[in-house]
């Protein structure tokens, strides 16, 4: 195998590894903190249908 | 007068009834043909009744007309939820789901005439094929055309699993199915020999990581903090797990051809990623998991929330195991085996299944514009009836597997095999009966399912449900970027 393909292979793994620290820095930044909290509650507003009487009577079991 | 915006939950109630509908086929010729392996007389000598020509219909009727089904429901409910706005494309989603379901039944009706590619899990022909590309590429149209008019800033969580699921199973069919036809209903595939295997097991291994995890993951980190009615455990977490996940998966195919042609520095590669891969598997799981922290409670009134734990229990045991059987000693027991059936229904059943359920259960009373299921017993029917099921489903896998595997390598003394063939399928048969009924229960639950559906849907049958607006906050002057204009 030639020898370039090995130092370019290394590079890329530094550089992958270099992207998967700079995730945890980047999603850890005070700054997104109470844009993620806001997220965080996002599915809890899908609130449910007020309970109306059925027409028909039938009773919910 | 001003248009009042509304969400555009038509086109989840048709995904709805399709998984449903889906749903109880796929699992009934899953038990149909583990019927078969008990009692082989069953195939009755008809050539499309064989076992051979029916488990691609099990496998695609449970995986993409089941689960895809259920994962575009889910997908449009979230996507439109999380963004505050209607679906974009109307239309075009309308075309997405009888384009969907065109597809389901045409591959279910070839693929037992023996029209296949003999690809696993992509066994329909070219000309279908073509069809699932043009449908799939609409999907994603309507989904990244609906983020486009979000009117929340951030995309959330759910979506980004959702948009790597559209893009990656886009790519993955089309590479893999790269085909020569020679007529209608015959063609052979670009790639040969050991290459065409690694393709093949590049799009299987990914077809379970980015539909069977990428897609359901989607569903679990919308539905799962909705119903335990908690903020998502960790968010910041959930990006980390998401970038792990989708640059891991796609190299871990190759643990499928262990001990093969393959080149051996891929097959450990493929062991090595496996590996890695169980950290963003449970780190999901665990964010799903903590999740109902301080809502445990609800386990005793909410079924739905019940499915939901099982499921992230299931997800974490079954990418649990999964990284062990990549592990090559482990691999060399286990492949061949009905360990390998466990270990895909623990997935499938466990996992997928459960998720979906919970969801379903989850999303169908607000779609179907009611205040709760119709009937919370019939929920903790079907829940006890798909554990119980799974349960025996894998146990018995699991036994078979383990005795199949040691006694086809066990050798005497001068290295003759100890045990004949037909004595470990003599010796797995117990277990094959009690996987049957165990598919029994889970499919029994299915039904009761639909039953429930079936009746929660009364008022959206008779159109008596009115459409869901929108959340719009009023515009402030001047407000950048503009307000985006009502669709009707």
């Amino acid at each position: 195998m030639n020898a370039l393909w090995g130092h370019l292979t290394g590079v890329l793994i530094v550089l992958m590894m270099a992207s998967f620290v700079g995730i945890w820095i980047w999603v850890w930044n005070g700054r997104h903190k109470s844009k993620f909290d806001a997220l965080a509650r996002l599915p809890m507003e899908d609130e449910p249908i007020e309970s109306e009487p059925r027409k028909n009577g039938r009773t919910r079991r | 007068m001003r248009i009042v915006e509304t969400y555009n939950d038509h086109v989840v109630r048709l995904f709805l009834l399709a998984a449903a509908v889906w749903g109880i086929i796929g699992m009934a010729v899953g038990v149909y043909i583990a019927a078969e392996l008990a009692w082989p007389a069953l195939n009755f000598g008809i050539p499309w009744l064989t076992f051979s020509r029916l488990r691609p219909d099990h496998t695609f009727g449970v995986i993409f007309a089941f689960g895809g089904s259920a994962l575009m429901g889910t997908c449009y409910y979230v996507v439109q939820r999380t963004g505050h706005t209607r679906l974009a494309l109307g239309r075009l989603a309308h075309f997405t789901f009888w384009g969907w379901q065109l597809i389901c039944v045409l591959a279910m009706v070839t693929m037992p005439l023996g029209i296949t590619q003999s690809k696993e899990y992509a066994e329909p022909e070219w000309l279908i094929d073509l069809l699932v590309a043009v449908v799939w590429v609409s999907f994603g149209v309507v989904f990244f055309a609906t983020l486009t008019r979000r009117r929340i800033r951030h995309i959330y969580v759910a979506n980004w699993y959702y948009g790597a699921f559209i893009i990656a199973v886009g790519l993955l069919h089309i590479v893999n199915n790269l085909v020569v036809p020679v007529s209608l209903w015959k063609s052979y595939p670009i790639y040969s020999g050991v290459v065409d295997a690694m393709v093949q097991w590049w799009y299987g291994h990914n077809a379970v990581a980015f539909f069977l995890t990428a897609g359901f993951l989607g569903m679990m980190y919308y539905f799962v903090p909705r119903q335990a009615q908690q903020p998502l455990w960790s968010y910041r977490f959930s990006i980390v797990n998401f970038w792990a996940l989708i640059s891991v998966y796609m190299w871990a195919g190759s643990h499928h051809l262990i001990y093969t042609a393959l080149p051996d520095w891929v097959q450990s590669v493929g062991m090595a990623f496996s590996l890695v891969l169980l950290m963003p598997s449970w780190g999901s799981a665990a964010n799903g998991l903590l999740t109902f922290n301080g809502s445990w409670d609800k386990l005793r009134t909410d079924p739905a929330a019940k499915f939901m734990v099982i499921a992230l229990v299931f997800y974490a045991a079954s990418t649990f195991e999964g990284s062990m059987m990549a592990i090559k000693t482990v691999n060399a027991l286990s492949h061949y085996t009905d360990w390998t059936v466990a270990h895909v229904h623990s997935g499938s059943i466990g996992w997928v299944a459960m998720i979906t359920i919970g969801s379903l259960y989850a999303m169908a009373p607000r779609a179907l514009g009611q205040p709760a299921m119709y009937s919370t017993r019939a929920m903790n029917v079907h829940f006890w009836m798909h554990t119980v099921g799974l349960l025996l489903y894998v146990i018995a896998m699991w036994f078979a597997g383990v005795t199949e595997g040691l006694m086809w390598r066990a050798t005497e003394a001068d290295g003759s095999l100890t045990h004949s063939f037909i004595a470990s399928l003599l010796a797995a048969k117990p277990y094959y009966v009690v996987r049957w009924f165990g598919g029994v229960l889970v499919v029994g639950g299915m039904v009761v399912m639909a039953w429930n559906l079936w009746h929660t849907a009364a008022d959206a049958r008779a159109h008596l449900i009115k459409p869901i607006p929108v959340p719009i906050p009023e515009p402030e002057p001047r407000q950048v970027p503009a307000p985006l204009p009502a669709l009707s």
